[in-house]
């Protein structure tokens, strides 16, 4: 599924904040702001914004640690089933869709000076200045945080050098180098033939993430061998691995309970009686005409 | 305009050079100091050109399994962390592609494409040390970014130009706690994204330690030379990061004139000077369980955030 996977793999590197693409710039701006945010008070409430730019870079490695596996283990190497090796691309409409996505990813990135300007009424509004011209720096190649001794970044001259670098020397020695390749088996520790079976799996890849951060995760196992003669030669294994949905069970579950419990209790004013709601907005008059002659 | 265009040019064709010449003779000059401490008599600091020259010279095998991902991925990497080279102060203040900014986010691409190539082959080894690597990476970054701030907020800037131009400034002081505290955190960030013990380590081929020669582990021939220097010109990038950002003595305003030469010749006495620190902390430390390296990235985060307070403190 050629055009899927490049697809994908577009929004992969974008939403890592790889460069050149929209993900980078929007990463960096927030970067921008946050270092800026720091000196605009005194207190020590502007350590926020440290703390909060740390957590920024840990969300995006963790994004792309996250998407590496996710676009690898679906598109890359042996099909790891049988539908997946009978996997075919979506009709030419659903792949517009796709493309249309990925290349506004590519767009935002490469275009980001022409695109700021879709800021400015925003600003213009809040705080009644437009900033799109204090950042785009170099005739629009260039984009600044503002300030004068600020860091610049450049995402289409990263990929004007990028194409340059490669239609010079990759495109020319990669055809050379071809000429010296034979195509050979994957090494798989001495075994006949490598197989799907033999491969990375996405609960594998995530492993170390998930033993490091166990204290939020309480990941839980289960292993069930069932064997005749001796427990060396099992004749059927039983793996189970479960994690604990912590925020969910934790933070929003209980959350949601509440307010169904709230609401539950509200019910009992909702007699779904005409002359019951007409007495509410007698009283609700009543109560206001009250307040208003108190005032 | 135009002088100064072609004026950027010659910088950057000469930092190119300089940046492609001395990355194997820095791995070269750490493996030889390495075999002297451990009182072997190792290959010569010249080993690693040697390696790269009969490497580029022989054929290849790409795995059947493999997809364009896995012939892409050495350019790729290649590419991105020349240009990341190119964007730090290495002998003048002024960094010849500077304008172009985000040195980590162009080297994290590099890594990126590398781990997809390991799981692109279908061997456990190449899944195995993607997984490790992206996790390592993850946890390296907060760390990072918090020393970063750090020094950002000194030099009032993210711009690598302007916090080594603040460097060479009067005011600025080495031994200010802020200072050392992030220094101490990029240090370990540097031994954990460069891949040395005790984070991983670079000379071996043993299952149960490898990371990024697991990732790599299927390429041959030319590929390898490149993702190998590659990785030689990263590790390069990042000691230069940190000791033109924290020891910028001997840094040239500019590429153009004698200074250029006292300049590299700074460079280079700073680099042989951090090359033996790490290769003491090499030789002295043994490599840790994988599980215990977020404990070491933990110390450099703590490092961070003190280097941070400190910043209030002083």
């Amino acid at each position: 599924m050629p055009v899927t996977a490049l697809c994908f793999l577009l929004g992969a590197v974008a939403i890592s904040g790889l460069p050149p693409l929209n993900g980078f710039v929007s990463e960096w701006l927030t970067y921008q702001a946050l270092l800026a945010g720091f000196g605009t008070t005194q207190s020590l409430t502007r350590l926020m914004f440290p703390i909060a730019g740390s957590l920024l870079a840990l969300t995006a490695a963790l994004a792309a640690a996250c998407f590496v596996k996710a676009f690898a283990i679906p598109f890359l190497a042996l099909p790891r089933s049988n539908e997946a090796a009978d996997a075919h691309e979506a009709s030419p409409t659903m792949q517009a869709g796709m493309a249309a996505l990925a290349v506004g990813c590519v767009t935002l990135g490469l275009g980001a000076t022409l695109f700021v300007r879709v800021f400015d009424p925003i600003t213009q509004q809040a705080l009644g200045v437009s900033t799109s011209s204090a950042l785009v720096m170099a005739h629009g190649l260039a984009l600044s945080p503002g300030t004068i001794h600020g860091g610049t970044i450049s995402t289409a001259g990263m990929a004007l050098l990028f194409l340059i670098a490669g239609a010079a020397f990759a495109l020319p020695l990669a055809r050379r180098w071809r000429r010296r390749s034979v195509t050979g088996p994957v090494w798989d520790c001495g075994l006949p033939g490598l197989t799907a079976d033999n491969e990375y799996t996405a609960t594998a890849f995530s492993k170390p993430l998930r033993m490091i951060f166990s204290a939020l995760y309480r990941p839980r196992r289960e292993i069930q061998a069932e064997y005749e003669v001796s427990p060396h030669y099992p004749s059927a294994i039983r793996f189970e691995s479960k994690i604990e949905l912590t925020f969910e069970k934790r933070l929003y579950g209980p959350l949601r309970e509440r307010i169904m419990a709230l609401a539950n209790r509200m019910k009992g004013i909702q007699a779904g009686s005409i002359n019951v709601y007409l007495a509410y907005i007698f009283i609700t008059l009543i109560l206001l005409l009250l307040f208003v002659v108190r005032g | 305009m135009t002088g100064q265009i072609i004026g950027r040019l010659i910088e950057s064709i000469a930092q190119l050079c300089l940046l492609l010449a001395i990355a194997p003779l820095v791995t070269g000059v750490i493996r030889a100091l390495k075999a002297r401490m451990q009182t072997r008599r190792g290959p010569g600091i010249l080993q690693p050109y040697r390696d790269l020259y009969k490497l580029f010279r022989k054929g290849m095998v790409i795995p059947e399994t493999a997809s364009w991902i896995f012939v892409a991925t050495p350019w790729i990497v290649f590419f991105s962390t020349v240009l990341a080279g190119l964007m730090i102060p290495m002998v003048a203040a002024e960094a010849p592609l500077g304008l172009f900014g985000g040195v980590l986010a162009v080297i994290g691409l590099g890594r990126f494409f590398l781990a997809l190539s390991g799981l692109d082959t279908g061997s456990s080894f190449g899944g195995l040390g993607s997984s490790r690597e992206m996790t390592i990476s993850a946890l390296a970054e907060p760390a990072m970014m918090l020393a970063i701030f750090t020094v950002a907020i000194g030099a009032g800037s993210t711009s690598l130009t302007q916090i080594a131009g603040a460097a060479i400034g009067q005011n600025w002081r080495f031994l200010a706690p802020a200072q050392m505290f992030a220094f101490a955190a990029l240090a370990l960030v540097l031994i954990a994204e460069t891949g040395r013990i005790p984070v991983d380590n670079p000379d071996t081929h043993l299952e149960l330690t490898m990371i990024h020669e697991a990732m790599i582990l299927e390429y041959s021939g030319p590929y390898l030379a490149l993702v190998e220097w590659a990785a030689s010109i990263k590790q390069l990038v990042l000691m230069t990061l940190l000791i033109n950002c924290f020891w910028p003595i001997g840094l040239q305003p500019t590429w153009f004139g004698f200074g250029a030469l006292q300049g590299i010749a700074w460079l280079l006495a700073k680099l042989l000077f951090l090359s033996c620190a790490i290769v003491l902390i090499e030789t002295v430390n043994a490599k840790t369980r994988l599980f215990r390296v977020p404990e070491l990235l933990a110390v450099a985060f703590t490092l961070g955030s003190l280097a941070l307070i400190s910043t209030f403190l002083f």
